[in-house]
């Protein structure tokens, strides 16, 4: 066994920013509960681990302290061994709330992304996935993650929350600018891109609050019509919790669906085995691996509200729970060879989606949007070549997925 | 045996219709249904199963 002075893991280093899997294998192995005295934190990389963190049905952990630190900034500050009430005014996106009002405000924007409602979108998306495609085989080199996945699922997430459709492509440039990732043409920092696009929703919700929310737009118009904590929601309140939905389904299934496509590229006896068969199924199948494999999101947080034991491993009221999702997902003892991929592999349960009460809220509408996005793009394109010199995955903390990638198809 | 939900909880993903469809069922609004609250022992291991496969831990099993 290593000693601990030869290994650090620090989330914020910029080594486990551009690269952090070589430091999760070291932390399954030897530090499953790795602290980070400066963070009051525990860093959490099994899959056994995490899964029963997040399976939790007591309330012994809380995200009222972000469930996503921004930065290390934030963790420095301790919070003397007791999480801080959830804020409620203005009310800030549900992942920071606590029960009973965050079970409330999914349940109120939910329906339009039950799995009836989800399938419903089938025919509207393979209709722009086919308008997508139509216009990039035409030009012959394009970018998966931009150009593709991208344009489609802001595309959809325009649909299903009442902007228009030629927002789509903003949606997308403020969901990357809000994420940190500016693109070089624009000079806009991460709040003023986030202030931008609640500005939009909000526009849309007063609309709809003008037009007496009747529920023709059911999300919204639900959230409109609700109270919450004993009082309405205001349109900016109602728009900011849209807004965490569309920042989740436009950022995340284009870098899985770019990444996937690239194994599959990079791997031409899986390339030739998904094409062999019925490529609808065949699709279903792979996008499940490229979430397990793919998925950018590296690891979520919850404070303990109590003293608890895990593992073995004793947890005090108020410690942080670093828990590695990307690690958990490759984790030896869930998965064979986990650290291939094998487009095909049974896959019994991953954590790509999270687990528990933030549990991803779209996980029909990504699973549609994953599947057509491989399925249209393998039928369209007999052959590709992806660039992998030019694909870009910007060094984060949080979300590590390709922002980049070039492929030319022939 | 029975089972009880958290319906606070519940998003209606129907995993534990896949599950058990003879225990749960989603309705015409996409609502879950509970169709046995009390199922005999025979069908234990897709009542288990339902509560495990469920995203949002809404599911519990009472002996």
């Amino acid at each position: 066994v290593r000693k601990l002075s030869e290994f650090s893991y620090d989330p914020f280093s910029p080594e486990a920013m551009a690269d952090p899997y070589p430091a999760y294998r070291v932390l399954r192995e030897e530090h499953p509960f790795y602290r980070l005295p400066e963070y009051g934190a525990w860093a959490v990389s099994r899959f056994a681990d995490v899964h029963e963190i997040l399976s939790d049905q007591e309330g012994r952990y809380t995200t009222t302290e972000k469930n996503v630190p921004l930065g290390r900034w934030e963790l420095v500050v301790g919070n003397g061994g007791t999480p801080p009430p959830p804020q409620l005014e203005p009310l800030p996106m549900f992942s920071f709330l606590a029960s009973p009002e965050h079970e409330q405000i999914r349940s109120l924007a939910v329906p339009p992304l039950r799995p009836r409602s989800a399938a419903s979108l089938e025919p509207f998306v393979r209709e722009l996935v086919g308008a997508r495609l139509d216009e990039l085989l035409g030009q012959g080199e394009f970018d998966l993650t931009r150009d593709y996945g991208a344009i489609v699922s802001a595309g959809v997430m325009c649909r299903v929350w009442g902007l228009p459709p030629e927002r789509a492509a903003r949606v997308r440039d403020l969901i990357n600018l809000a994420g940190g990732r500016p693109d070089g043409e624009q000079s806009m920092d991460g709040a003023e891109a986030s202030a931008e696009l609640i500005g939009m929703l909000a526009e849309v919700v007063a609309e709809r609050r003008a037009a007496g929310a009747d529920g023709e737009l059911p999300g919204v118009d639900r959230l409109i019509k609700a109270e919450v904590d004993g009082r309405p929601l205001s349109d900016e309140e109602v728009a900011t919790q849209v807004f965490a939905i569309v920042f989740g389904g436009t950022e995340t299934v284009p870098k899985v669906v770019a990444h996937g496509l690239m194994e599959l590229w990079r791997h031409p006896d899986q390339l030739a085995a998904v094409r062999a068969g019925d490529l609808a199924e065949n699709s279903r199948v792979a996008f499940e691996e490229m979430l397990r494999f793919c998925a950018p999101a590296q690891w979520f947080m919850r404070t303990a509200t109590a003293d608890t034991v895990v593992s073995g491993q004793e947890i005090a009221r108020g410690d942080r729970l670093i828990l590695l999702l990307a690690s958990a997902n490759r984790d030896e003892r869930e998965f064979e060879a986990p650290e291939r991929f094998r487009w095909d592999r049974p896959i019994e349960r991953h954590l790509a989606f999270g687990h528990g009460g933030l549990f991803c809220i779209g996980v029909h509408v990504a699973r549609l949007e994953g599947r057509i996005l491989v399925e249209e793009f393998l039928r369209r394109a007999p052959a590709y070549e992806i660039d992998l010199a030019r694909a870009e995955r910007p060094a984060s903390s949080f979300q590590l997925g390709y922002a980049a990638m070039p492929v030319a198809v022939g | 045996m029975k089972i009880k939900v958290d319906f606070t909880l519940c998003e209606a993903n129907g995993s534990c219709v896949v599950e058990a469809p003879e225990l749960f069922d989603l309705d015409e609004n996409e609502e879950l249904v509970v169709l046995d609250w009390e199922p005999g022992p025979e069908q234990r291991e897709e009542a288990q199963a339902a509560a495990r496969s469920c995203p949002r831990r809404a599911i519990q099993i009472e002996e």
